[in-house]
């Protein structure tokens, strides 16, 4: 089990981003950051194979 | 003229005429489970999880003998942060947070978890100790028996003298003074705290089972000692604590509307900032689900050219 | 059957909301051609993440809340339990985003929106109730603050945050079965209803 300590360790002095009264943990403003990059990078990367629409068919259960 | 089953301005009231591609809900379902399971284990391995040590009684009480002491007091003569609460748990004439002007939900509500702080977290503690301790039952018979203003002298001369108290173990030195029977009882409470005796009379009650700790974590935060604890991770309210987690580790960062309140007038300096606060995040919640449903707010999308990005390949062929 | 159209009961009301979702309109293998953008996995990507959630709280639960304190194991799952709430979190954050900004609720999809976005509301208190669940030194502050906020709207008379059995249940009990079937009634919506289809493009109405 100690193969599952941890690699790198979080629990020591925690770490702020601070500019007046706005304050945020580093991590915090990781994980933000992370989400707005993840976002972008979702509405902008394309999408694979979406150039072969198949034939309207089988369109199965319309209302 | 658009592109045959791209139209230029579909309908979305009426279910979808135009082209279709082949995608696999279940596989997609199921490739995300497993990928969330994988960055799920690689950071559990790597980064693990928080696990501070939970303060106990005995463990404030070794280590900030002299702020234990005076939240005991404070409890014992009514003037603690839960003496003082008002509701839910205890009756003082216009206590409780107003909501907007003289509204106070927490007055309506009133007092449901009734706690009357010198009984519960002195008082009856050291009857339990007095049971085999003659001494102490005589000095608690004598507090007990004595006239308010005579136990109110008592504890204010003790509470004065706290500062000036030195500590030796499990036992305090005060210069001399009047303290009557609370020098001894708050001696004998410390050493019963120190013990671990505190923690469980808190946390015992009538039946044996038990899953409450209300009277235990409510004498905790009367004392200065777990807020210094906080405030050394920085967990406060006034420092952006209800996002925050003890060390390195990423809180609760989706807090961060309901905890930016609390930084900025006049919420940081209202004594009825919890009440309000929370009476606002009830109408942007409000606002957040009903958004298709608000003029100008469901339009914004429109504006924002972020669903061109998204649709960028159907408008180019749609426009084409 | 006839009789059934002729003179509506609530029985014949739930057979005919059932049959308007055939197996192939649940799941079907088709997607307009719209449906082609990265932003589109996130929901999924949801859904997975609440199912992690769910297997780490099961584990934890199977033995029980204090195991993960004094078994090097134990924490290993307990952070597998935090760290798929903070994807969770995540992940429905962006799927958020990106219907906002698609204004996914046209078309009588507002009700998709509304259960969306209650969803995510009531996803707050389940991981604040797990905060409070935790035993441990966050618990004992977090228990120690949220109190005044939540009895300052009267609820605190009724909802102890400092009630370690109360909380317990709230977390692993009521709030996941009321996320979990709000979770599938926006699927349901969104499968009924189909996925919104793009705002009109250049020279559209």
């Amino acid at each position: 089990m100690a193969l599952l300590a941890a690699l790198i360790n979080l629990d020591g002095r925690p770490h702020y981003v601070q500019s007046g009264w706005f304050q945020i943990s580093l991590a915090n403003l990781i994980v933000v950051l992370v989400m707005i990059a993840v976002f972008a990078l979702a509405v902008t990367l394309k999408f694979p194979g979406h150039e072969e629409p198949v034939a309207q068919e089988e369109v199965a259960g319309d209302e | 003229m658009s592109t045959p089953g791209y139209p230029i301005a579909p309908d979305p009231n009426v279910p979808w005429t135009g082209a279709l591609r082949r995608y696999d809900l279940i596989k997609e379902v199921v490739i995300a489970t497993l990928v969330v399971l994988l960055l799920t284990i690689g950071c559990s391995l790597i980064f693990s999880s928080p696990d501070d040590k939970p303060v106990t009684i005995a463990s404030w009480s070794a280590a900030d003998p002299g702020d234990f002491l005076t939240t005991a007091v404070s409890e014992l003569n009514n003037t603690s942060g839960t003496a003082t609460y008002g509701p839910p748990y205890t009756h003082v004439a216009g206590s409780g947070q107003n909501l907007i002007g003289g509204i106070s939900l927490q007055r309506i509500v009133g007092v449901h978890i009734p706690i009357k702080a010198p009984q519960v977290f002195v008082l009856d503690p050291l009857h339990i100790v007095a049971q085999t301790d003659p001494a102490l039952t005589t000095v608690l018979g004598e507090y007990e028996s004595a006239s308010t203003s005579d136990q109110t002298k008592w504890t204010d001369a003790y509470t004065a003298a706290l500062p000036k108290a030195i500590f030796k173990g499990s036992s305090v030195t005060l210069p001399a003074g009047h303290y009557g029977p609370v020098g001894p009882m708050m001696s004998a409470l410390l050493a019963q705290a120190r013990a671990g005796g505190l923690d469980g009379a808190l946390i015992s009650s009538d039946r044996f089972y038990q899953s409450d700790f209300t009277r235990a974590l409510l004498f905790l935060a009367d004392g200065g000692y777990l807020e210094s604890l906080a405030g050394s991770q920085h967990l406060q309210g006034s420092q952006w604590g209800m996002m925050n987690e003890t060390g390195n580790y990423p809180g609760q960062a989706w807090l961060w509307l309901y905890t930016f309140w609390y930084q900025v007038p006049p919420f940081s300096t209202s004594d009825n900032a919890d009440a309000q606060i929370w009476g606002l995040m009830a109408l942007f919640s409000a606002a957040f689900i009903c958004i298709p449903f608000i003029p100008g707010l469901r339009s914004i999308p429109r504006a924002v050219p972020v669903y061109r990005l998204i649709w960028r390949d159907y408008y180019r062929r749609a426009e084409r | 059957m006839s009789s059934g159209a002729e003179r509506p009961t609530w029985t014949s009301h739930l057979r005919r909301q059932v049959a308007s979702m055939p197996p192939e309109k649940l799941l079907p293998d088709t997607q307009p051609v719209y449906v082609a953008s990265w932003i589109y996995v996130f929901g999924a990507l949801t859904i997975g993440a609440f199912i992690v959630v769910l297997l780490s709280g099961a584990v934890i639960a199977m033995a029980g809340p204090s195991w993960w304190h004094h078994s090097s194991f134990g924490h290993f799952i307990n952070s597998t339990h935090l760290w798929s709430t903070e994807f969770f979190f995540a992940f429905m954050v962006i799927h958020l985003w990106g219907k906002f900004f698609m204004a996914a609720w046209r078309g009588r999809r507002r009700l998709t929106w509304v259960t969306g976005a209650v969803a995510f509301l009531i996803s707050i208190p389940i991981a604040f109730t797990g905060y409070l669940s935790q035993q441990n030194f966050d618990s004992q502050w977090i228990g120690g603050q949220a109190k005044d906020g939540i009895n300052a709207t009267g609820a605190g008379a009724f909802f102890n945050v400092l009630n370690f059995g109360q909380m317990l249940l709230w977390h692993a009990v009521l709030l996941p079965l009321f996320v979990g079937l709000l979770i599938a009634g926006h699927v349901i919506l969104v499968r009924r209803r189909g996925v919104v289809p793009p705002l009109p493009g250049k020279g559209g109405a």
